[in-house]
């Protein structure tokens, strides 16, 4: 690199472009959300669909089916027990866990992979195997090896969720667009910088539609290791009441399930909003 | 002084058993002295982009040598910043940041200077009120002059430009040419500018080359006086000339 002294620029010479400031209300700002078109759409459909439901509902058998109030009076029922809450408790403990391992392990392999391309190509076709796997295939395996405890549940939700977020992190950094590696080079960058100022915030995209992605199969890992062996928490709570023909008591723990997903989600993508201002 | 010797490079392609070699440039030699204004025309796949890449040190040469200012390329380096032919601005910085990049990545002042000299930049490519804006709520025009900013901030000796207008209409692209030129007339350096035109080559440089297969067949001064107007310029019996000339050659 040759040695550089940075000199002045020369003066304005070219026209400026010309803006203009004008900074929303609190009020505008929750009124332009608000007010959209799509979102009474969205409260009329779903008034709709609850109507339906509750006629439908209240005219079958109570075996085979609930109403909506019988399903809010049942949660009622559950929440003043407290079993909903020990049982979600105990649901979200071993989904946070697995998530969370699987994250961090994921996108920390994934990063890896492709960084050092040799690792990533040594390791690549094992890694497609274990993706393509029907993890749940595995889980009597999982039962002998750890058992019927948390750590058996907790590795069923990494399992689930890990290579979905690996290979997004992986194909983000072997995705980098080689122009805006051409620019960092340019001006002579260091690999940790690369890795820092480049790579890193140009990956994020592909990062965070494998944690979302992952979300959704952690979900699904924690509740089928809940249903098919542990018999605990939310999945206990939809087996045992199915079984003595509770309709109302399996949907609101269904529907419980069905939120988590989606608060899961939308947390997620508000990180993604937060950390991404500039897509917007 | 930028000097190609006995330039040349190759890049293989697998066909099934058989590798296929494609000679993309060269061998060629050129020498372009300090503060030339050079513009390299050709058609596309005549080795343009590819002579501009290795003088950046982004590809190695197959054979032969490049020297800039007496020391052989090695790898990229500040002294040569490029604007590319899409800006490649990094879409999660700011018009600002983004200028800021090379201060930041190549390490040769510190965080606060890197602002201020930003700033002047920006102000130089009339973007200061953008400055806050990110690249995607920029127009085309208005990108490449975040790229060009980003290039000169770094105060390299030698520009390379690899067809920065390219992608513009014909109107805002002799108008930044314009700017462009405006700026090398207060600043000068060398400059190696890639591109398809012959009207944009001759309107800028000093000293058109043309390439065809990877070979100079031509290198031919621009006698057009400086600062030169770009509106009233192409009216230069002389510039009809020279552009009758090349056009031919391509």
């Amino acid at each position: 690199m040759t040695e550089q002294r940075v000199e002045s620029p020369p003066t304005l010479i070219a026209a400026p472009a010309r803006t203009e400031t004008r900074r929303l209300s609190q009020r505008a700002r929750l009124l332009r959300r608000v007010s959209a078109r799509e979102r009474t759409l969205q409260l009329a459909l779903l008034v709709v669909v609850l109507g339906l439901w509750e006629w439908f509902g209240s005219r079958a058998s109570n075996f085979s089916f609930a109403p909506p109030t019988r399903i809010v009076a049942a949660a009622g029922d559950m929440i003043e027990s407290g079993e909903l809450q020990s049982a979600l408790a105990d649901s979200l403990l071993a989904l946070m866990l697995g998530f969370v391992f699987a994250a961090a392990g994921g996108v920390a392999v994934g990063y890896a992979m492709g960084w050092w391309r040799t690792l990533g190509r040594t390791l690549d076709p094992f890694v497609a195997a274990l993706y393509v796997v029907p993890m749940a295939a595995l889980i009597p395996a999982m039962i002998v090896w750890f058992g019927l405890g948390l750590a058996s549940r907790v590795i069923v939700v990494f399992l689930f969720c890990v290579f979905e977020i690996l290979l997004s992190a992986y194909a983000g950094v072997k995705n980098v667009d080689p122009y805006v590696l051409d620019v960092a080079r340019t001006f002579g960058v260091t690999r940790a910088d690369l890795l820092r100022k480049v790579v890193f915030p140009a990956t994020l995209p592909f990062m965070f539609v494998g944690l979302r992605m992952g979300a959704s199969r952690a979900l699904k890992g924690m509740i089928v290791a809940e249903m098919l062996f542990a018999v605990t928490g939310l999945g206990r709570l939809i087996i045992i009441n199915a079984q003595t023909f509770r309709m109302d008591r399996v949907l609101v723990a269904a529907i419980t399930v069905a939120l988590i997903g989606v608060l899961l989600t939308a947390v997620l993508q508000g990180i993604e909003r937060r950390v991404m201002r500039w897509r917007e | 002084m930028i000097a190609l010797l006995d330039l040349s490079r190759s890049f293989d392609a697998g066909h099934g058993r058989d590798v296929i070699t494609t000679r993309a440039l060269g061998p060629l030699t050129l020498s372009v002295p300090d503060l030339q204004f050079v513009a390299v025309v050709g058609r596309s796949g005549s080795g343009k982009t590819t002579l501009l890449r290795l003088i950046a040190g982004l590809i190695k040469p197959s054979s032969g040598d490049i020297l800039v200012d007496g020391r052989p390329v090695t790898g990229p380096g500040p002294d040569r910043a490029v604007v590319f032919q899409q800006s490649a601005l990094y879409p999660w910085r700011t018009v600002e940041a983004n200028v800021r990049l090379g201060l930041e990545l190549s390490r040769l002042v510190s965080r606060q200077e890197a602002r201020e000299i930003a700033g002047r930049y920006l102000a130089l490519v009339g973007l200061t009120e953008f400055a806050r804006h990110y690249p995607h709520q920029l127009s085309g025009g208005m990108q490449q002059r975040v790229g060009l900013a980003r290039a000169l901030a770094v105060s390299p000796a030698h520009l390379l430009m690899d067809e920065p207008f390219g992608s513009l209409d014909a109107i805002l692209r002799r108008e930044l040419g314009g700017e462009l030129l405006r700026i090398w007339e207060q600043k000068r350096r060398t400059v190696i500018f890639v591109t398809h035109s012959v009207e944009e080559a001759l309107m800028l440089a000093d000293r058109v080359v043309v390439l065809r297969h990877g070979r100079i067949v031509r290198d031919l001064p621009v006698e057009l006086p400086r600062p030169r107007d770009p509106e009233a310029v192409v009216e230069e019996l002389n510039f009809m000339q020279l552009r009758r000339e090349l056009l031919e050659l391509l």
